[in-house]
């Protein structure tokens, strides 16, 4: 990869459950509308329109690519959706720096919105979700997200010795994080306490060890330095990306609570980037579950030992790798396909040193975001770094 | 605006109808490769070992151990190994009262279909082919425990 690809601007709406009467299609604008100011380009400027969205079940509205360039003025413009689950967003970006790579589009918008909250009951959308994994095996078995993530957690816990406090210590911090953030869906005060005392979902998991169901959307322009305007900032780059996928049943996995397929897309990340592991020092984590962060930070390998490093805090504002000061999605909220997107966005402003939440004490040169579909069933990770 | 969608499908089920037959029969019914004789349970219609594209199906004997259990206030779920099979399963176990580490395969259960009719859910029960697990029992006793 030749490292050319850049993050023009980016913005995102708040993500929560929406009871303001706004449509999606209202926060899809407001997410492009606010990108191109940050990019200080035009909607005229843009040749290229990459929509992520999960579900057709969750807007009622197939071929949202089409509807979305007419509604945001940007009719005429080539234009896509790419789906992966919940990884549609940050394969959507994937998909827009192939783009720019091989010349196809110049400036690239990607545009990531999802109703997951307002539209349906949250039974409908965990029937909807169920579907995300063998729809023919667990699917019509009726075993949830909730009970995967929870059946994998426990292979996990049985094979590192992490605990139920461990799960918890994340639940607490990434709202806290959360806290310092203006668009989150979670910005909770709790203790480990709350985490034990809330309702339980599946065991080991309750409530609060699960990330909501957001609405919302977030918007990236993507382009070479060469085609954008000079800015007054630093602009992140991407240095290396990763995709992979491992078997869509958690039993056919020769470790269930091991995520082999997002180890073999960071691989590919890292190895594009031309770094390792350690040169990392902040990243963006698809925690969908307390526990899947640490499952999660294990296979990316950004440590060698993920329950060790967990309690000594390298995962906190202080530490060596700060892991979801956005929050994640815990905190900041999960609006399926404006979920990678926002990672990524918030990546890039922690390097270009304007993030307006937590901030990492020590200023971040290298940055790993990962997000998956399933259960890190399909895996896209990312590599950024700032440029001058 | 408020929008209200029914959707009836019907799910052609190709080469793996055999071990849909099987769930809805209360059997289990793997997938064996012709090559490297890989057995999967739920059945595979191709190897994830070898990747042959040919497989032969094989019944099990129906039992199961517990390797981990979920439980939640609506229902309870588990990762189990089935005899004969070379994976482990995900299956929704349908007396979660019961402590035991093992258990049969069984039908799913009428009752798991809240707010139908008596003909959606039997109509549902005959066709929807779910993996669910009665702890404690052998398939010689299973037959008495099946709702």
């Amino acid at each position: 990869m030749t490292g050319n690809v850049t993050i023009a601007g980016g913005a995102m709406t708040p993500f929560n459950r929406r009871k303001d009467g706004s449509s999606f299609r209202d926060w899809a604008r407001l997410a492009l509308n606010g990108a191109l100011l940050d990019a200080g380009i035009a909607a005229s400027d843009i040749d290229s329109l990459i929509v992520a969205s999960e579900s057709d079940f969750f807007t009622l509205q197939l071929n949202p690519a089409a509807l979305l360039a007419d509604e945001c003025g940007l009719t005429g413009v080539a234009a896509m959706r790419v789906e992966g689950g919940g990884a549609s967003g940050h394969l959507a970006v994937h998909a827009g720096i192939a783009q720019i790579e091989s010349s196809l589009a110049q400036r690239v918008a990607v545009l990531g919105v999802e109703a997951s909250a307002s539209h349906l009951s949250g039974a409908r959308m965990g029937d909807l979700y169920s579907l995300s994994f063998d729809a023919w095996t667990d699917g019509m078995t009726g075993v949830d997200s909730t009970a995967l993530y929870a059946l994998s957690a426990l292979s996990f816990m049985a094979r590192t010795g992490a605990t139920s406090e461990d799960f918890a210590r994340i639940a607490v911090r990434n709202r806290a994080h959360a806290r310092s953030n203006a668009f989150a869906h979670l910005p909770l005060d709790i203790s480990a306490g709350d985490v034990a005392a809330s309702p339980l979902i599946a065991s080991p998991y309750r409530r609060l060890d699960c990330s909501p169901l957001s609405d919302g959307a977030a918007c990236i322009i993507l382009a070479r330095a060469t085609d954008l305007p000079k800015a007054d900032r630093p602009r992140a780059r991407f240095r290396g990306i990763g995709c992979a996928t491992d078997t869509v049943r958690l039993g056919e996995r020769q470790d269930a609570g091991r995520f082999a397929g997002k180890a073999l897309a960071a691989a590919r990340a890292h190895a594009m980037a031309g770094i390792t592991p350690g040169d990392i020092n902040l990243a963006e984590v698809y925690d969908s579950y307390s526990g899947a962060q640490l499952q999660a930070i294990e296979a990316l390998g950004l440590v060698d030992d993920v329950i060790r490093a967990e309690r000594e805090n390298v995962f906190a504002a202080t530490g060596a790798v700060p892991v979801n000061l956005s929050g994640g999605l815990l905190g900041q909220g999960a609006p399926v396909g404006a979920t990678g997107v926002a990672q990524i966005w918030a990546a890039a402003q922690q390097l270009e040193g304007r993030y307006p939440g937590k901030r990492a004490d020590r200023q971040p040169t290298c940055a790993l975001v990962d997000t998956h579909g399933g259960i890190a069933t399909l895996n896209a990770v990312s590599i950024l770094e700032a440029s001058s | 605006m408020k929008v209200r969608l029914v959707l009836d499908y019907s799910i052609n089920e190709g080469v793996l109808q055999p071990y849909f037959d099987g769930l809805r029969a209360g059997k289990a019914i793997a997938s064996r490769c012709d090559h490297c004789k890989h057995v999967a349970f739920p059945a595979r219609s191709s190897c994830a070992i070898c990747h042959a594209d040919t497989v032969s199906f094989q019944p099990l004997s129906g039992c199961a151990t517990v390797v981990h259990r979920s439980d939640g206030p609506a229902a309870s779920h588990a990762l189990v190994r089935f005899e004969g099979a070379d994976t482990q399963t995900t299956v929704a176990l349908s007396n979660p009262q019961s402590t035991e580490p093992f258990g049969s395969l069984c039908k799913p259960p009428a009752n798991q279909t809240p707010n139908k009719t008596a003909n959606q859910i039997n109509d549902e029960t005959a066709h929807r082919p779910g993996l669910w697990l009665c702890l404690g029992t052998s398939p010689s006793t299973k037959e008495s425990n099946d709702v």
